[in-house]
């Protein structure tokens, strides 16, 4: 039988919601609400708690390159003179925002992005703190930068307590320069419900995320990377809930009824090393179906953090442990375990290495990694020289080189469960 | 007599080999060119010619390269890292390493004990280990790509090049010629600085002995010398380096054939 693509039926929603979102977004940036731009793990929830709207550039980027328009965003940004060695996620917004005239920005997806009133960042990214500051220049809006210390193990409550003390008296902070910029009242109940629906949706993405480790997965990487949008937009809001709710119902349902969200029959599970080359996902899910084979992991997918570690009852310094935990803040050691871990509980039988051309962040020590993984399982492991966002820093005829080698390794070797 | 064989359409020369059941019978290489369509015909034509044989006695063809989807006539496809590692086996059966220098990419290719794929690595997208850099330095100096090899070992020296770029090199070929530097001492630096490429491939896949060298690239004296020093290593280099791949191909074919035969 041929292999199928089988989209998830929350497919429509999620278009809905994305959709609504920055409807929102933008009705009430009109209306004269604040808008702050936060890098992805910023501490939106207490900006939310103060109703201040909320938008991820780098999320942007990611629409763009699914769109199949972000590698001319970047062209826009070069043409005001940033290198093409920058991030190309940065470069995007930079396109958009001041590379677009004035009167085309609407034409962009979701009318372009919203200017910011404010701007809030964490030190984890460089490339993104640096752009944060220069943003901060060009609007002449404020900038919020939070500090995010790497755990070089992985967080524990013994090895991490320092920093968590820190975090909270920097969100204090945060908290006293909100209440003098806008003149409300910070209400830290109204934090803590929010915690309340953001760890449940944390629950259920996490449970979504286990279900995967069923044979056949219900849903690839290349799926979680588009339904993981809900949570992170409407982060402590009960629109995520009720969505990861029914996600989860969808892909039990998947379970019971051994439904691939890609072949026919699943030969081979993957891991998925970084994002997904956000500018070939549908030729990508094809040619990987074309083997049987399904990315059904990606370390990137467990980007918030684990629901163990919020407690609503202790808002902030939930915010904090969240930050610091998640397992793309570890060092080389911690972030091994972490994979280690995953191809046992998933399964796998090789790992895919996606090198981003111009994050030099996640390029840091992913052959460090591939090297004691694969010494440690015995996986064999392929190294896609990709991007994100620019489509020149991508070849077509070099990754299908290097899928149809890397598929021959997995069929000499047999799958692992055979 | 039952024959097989294998075509490999690489991005800047194609090669055809054909088999009996006992050994090659012939083989053709020629640049790639344009239209790797008629250019697969063409080289296909060629090794017929040679072996006085016409396609409807060959039994199976198998396609590999940059270019396989275009062999139209071919029933079959298999990668080069595949092809690659048949052929050098059945060349030198002690392999467990094998640099495949090529015009589009260098790849190197790790075996187990059986000859089967173990790992791969490949040169980034990026000119700079590849074959298409030597290309670009023997159109500048105005020699024959032949030729190189051979020259560059009156070196007396190695000019050292400031660039992985094959792009940018060319233009700082250019300047060294203006200041005067030898071509022999030009073409020991580009051989250096592809060689530091291949030697970190080489080191980076964690090779095993024995290793060989194959491609365009292997049939340039001057590289291979420079690469042995870099990696501290004999290369064992096939007397027709570029048919390697081919080669394997035919075999691959030749056992399908008997596998299908088998099961009739």
């Amino acid at each position: 039988m041929e292999n199928q693509v089988r989209p998830l039926k929350m497919m429509g929603k999620l278009t809905d919601l994305v959709n609504k979102y920055w409807q929102d977004v933008w009705k009430s940036k009109k209306e004269g609400e604040l808008v702050a731009w936060c890098s992805g793990m910023s501490p939106f929830e207490i900006l939310r708690a103060m109703d201040i709207n909320v938008v991820y550039p780098e999320a942007y980027g990611g629409f763009c390159g699914v769109a199949g328009i972000s590698t001319g965003l970047c062209q826009r940004a070069e043409a005001l003179g940033y290198s093409q060695d920058l991030c190309s996620i940065i470069r995007n917004s930079i396109g958009a925002i001041h590379g677009t005239p004035a009167k085309e920005q609407e034409n962009l997806i979701y009318g372009g992005i919203p200017k910011p009133d404010l701007l809030f960042c964490e030190t984890y990214c460089p490339g993104v703190y640096k752009m944060w500051e220069k943003y901060s220049r060009f609007y002449n809006v404020p900038l919020w930068v939070m500090e995010r210390p790497r755990m070089h193990d992985a967080f524990s409550k013994e090895k991490g307590a320092h920093f968590v003390k820190e975090g909270i008296d920097e969100l204090k902070e945060m908290v006293l320069f909100l209440e003098r910029l806008t003149g409300r009242r910070f209400n830290i109940d109204r934090l803590s419900q929010s915690l309340v629906l953001e760890r449940e949706a944390n629950r259920l993405w996490w449970d979504s995320l286990e279900l995967c480790q069923n044979i056949p997965a219900p849903m690839s990487v290349f799926d979680a990377v588009s339904h993981i949008f809900p949570y992170y937009l409407y982060r402590g809001e009960p629109q995520a809930v009720a969505y990861n709710q029914e996600l989860k119902s969808e892909l039990l349902d998947r379970v019971a009824q051994k439904i691939s969200p890609m072949v026919t029959e699943e030969r081979y599970r993957l891991y998925w090393d970084n994002l997904p080359i956000f500018f070939k996902l549908e030729e990508h899910i094809k040619k990987f179906a074309s083997y049987g084979a399904v990315p059904v992991v990606a370390m990137n997918s467990f980007l918030y953090g684990s629901p163990e570690d919020m407690d609503p009852e202790n808002p902030l310094e939930s915010i904090v442990k969240l930050s610091l935990s998640v397992p793309g803040n570890r060092g080389l050691k911690g972030r091994i375990e972490f994979l280690g871990k995953l191809v046992e509980d998933y399964s796998l039988d090789g790992l895919v290495m996606q090198r981003t051309r111009t994050c030099l962040l996640n390029n840091m020590g992913q052959d460090d990694i591939m090297k004691a993984l694969t010494e440690k399982t015995g996986l064999p492991a392929v190294v896609i020289e990709g991007d994100l966002c620019d489509s020149r820093l991508y070849s077509d005829s070099e990754f299908n080189q290097k899928i149809d080698a890397f598929m021959e390794i997995l069929a000499q070797r047999g799958s692992r469960r055979n | 007599m039952s024959y097989t064989a294998g075509i490999d359409i690489g991005a800047a020369f194609s090669k055809s080999l054909i088999l009996n059941e006992k050994e090659i019978v012939s083989y053709h290489v020629m640049p790639s060119g344009k239209n790797y369509r008629e250019t697969a015909e063409e080289v296909m034509q060629n090794a017929l010619d040679k072996a006085e044989l016409k396609i409807k006695d060959i039994a199976s063809i198998l396609a590999t390269g940059y270019g396989a989807s275009n062999v139209f006539f071919a029933g079959q496809q298999a990668t080069e890292i595949l092809c690659q590692a048949r052929g050098i086996r059945q060349i030198f059966p002690s392999v467990r390493t094998v640099i495949d220098i090529g015009g589009q990419s260098t790849k190197v290719i790790k075996l187990d004990e059986d000859g089967l794929t173990k790992d791969f690595v490949v040169s980034e997208k990026c000119a700079a280990g590849s074959g298409r850099f030597l290309q670009v330095i023997a159109r500048v100096l105005g020699m024959p790509l032949e030729d190189i090899g051979p020259f560059s070992l009156k070196a007396e020296k190695v000019v050292k090049f400031t660039t992985k770029c094959a792009v940018f090199a060319e233009s700082e070929v250019i300047s060294r010629i203006a200041e005067g530097e030898k071509k022999e001492d030009i073409l020991a630096g580009v051989h250096a600085a592809i060689a530091t490429k291949v030697a970190s491939l080489v080191k980076k896949i964690r090779f095993e002995a024995d290793c060989a060298i194959t491609g365009g690239g292997a049939k340039d004296i001057g590289l291979v010398k420079t690469a042995e020093e870099k990696i501290a290593i004999k290369l064992l280099a096939p007397e027709e380096p570029q048919v390697t791949a081919a080669l394997g191909a035919a075999l691959i074919a030749r056992g399908k054939l008997k596998e299908k035969m088998g099961s009739c």
